[in-house]
């Protein structure tokens, strides 16, 4: 082997691994770039997404407080129900009791010469 | 790298003056063979005329690698930025190797009038490839890429 294809040898490995070298610089620049597109085009998506979570977020605490609101009217109207039914038997006893007031006066009214 | 930080900054370019004067010199050589300004005798009789004139070449793409990755490590403020101005010193420190490994053996090859040069231009490709063995082994302890670094 003479000198001229060892120079030639060296000078050949020498720029192929400088070619790796370059690939290798490449791809690198390539998937930051492509890593940045990406995350700049998720961004929007994300900002969507964030929203539409705090929207359903708000939505929850609003049905949330409408439940409880329901549930304390319903428990009203029931007390209110069971006050209305007590009125009504007071109401009953009352007028029973007139009228028993009313047998017992005749009775002794009728009994007084 | 460490101790680069602890420098003002318009002495971080110069932070490897052998590197960057050597690289200097190394353009303003390899522009000469490209050009056909000058032919070493040594390199012109072991090699054909596009050999030489890659290697002309090779020898100021180097040294424009390597200024250019000096400049950017000085002005680096993110790990990408460091990153992109180690693989160009890698790449730069590679075709010097390359290069000053032929043109020792060129030298040496024409007797004992190359034992005066031969061994400086040796010992330079042997520095550099060490260089660019501590630059693979430097880029590796580095943190991955963040998108925006």
């Amino acid at each position: 082997m003479d000198l001229t294809t060892v120079l030639s040898a060296m000078g050949g490995v020498g720029m192929l691994t400088f070619l790796q070298q370059a690939v290798g610089l490449y791809r690198e620049e390539r998937r930051k770039t492509s890593a940045e597109a990406r995350a700049q085009a998720a961004a929007p998506v994300a900002q969507q997404s964030l929203m539409m979570g705090m929207a359903d977020q708000a939505t929850g605490i609003q049905q949330r407080a409408i439940a409880s609101l329901e549930d304390q009217l319903e428990k009203a109207l029931r007390e209110n129900a069971l006050l209305r039914q007590d009125q009504d038997a007071k109401e009953r006893l009352i007028t029973r009791l007139y009228i028993r007031i009313g047998q017992l006066e005749d009775k002794a009214g009728k009994k007084d010469p | 790298m460490r101790h680069l930080a602890a420098l003002p900054r318009r002495w971080r370019f110069a932070s490897e003056p052998f590197e960057l004067f050597l690289a200097a010199a190394a353009l303003f050589s390899g522009l000469s063979v490209l050009l056909g300004t000058t032919r070493p005798g040594s390199l012109t009789a072991q090699m054909s005329p596009v050999i030489l004139r890659t290697w002309g070449a090779s020898l100021s793409v180097g040294g424009a690698l390597t200024i250019a990755s000096r400049w950017l490590l000085a002005g680096a403020d993110t790990a990408g930025a460091l990153m992109r101005a180690l693989r160009l010193e890698q790449m730069g420190m590679t075709l010097f190797a390359t290069t000053a490994g032929m043109y020792a053996i060129a030298i040496i090859s024409i007797g004992r009038a190359g034992l005066a040069a031969g061994p400086i231009i040796i010992g330079w490709s042997i520095a550099c490839a060490v260089r660019a063995l501590i630059i693979r082994a430097e880029r590796r302890t580095l943190p991955p890429l963040d998108p925006g670094g």
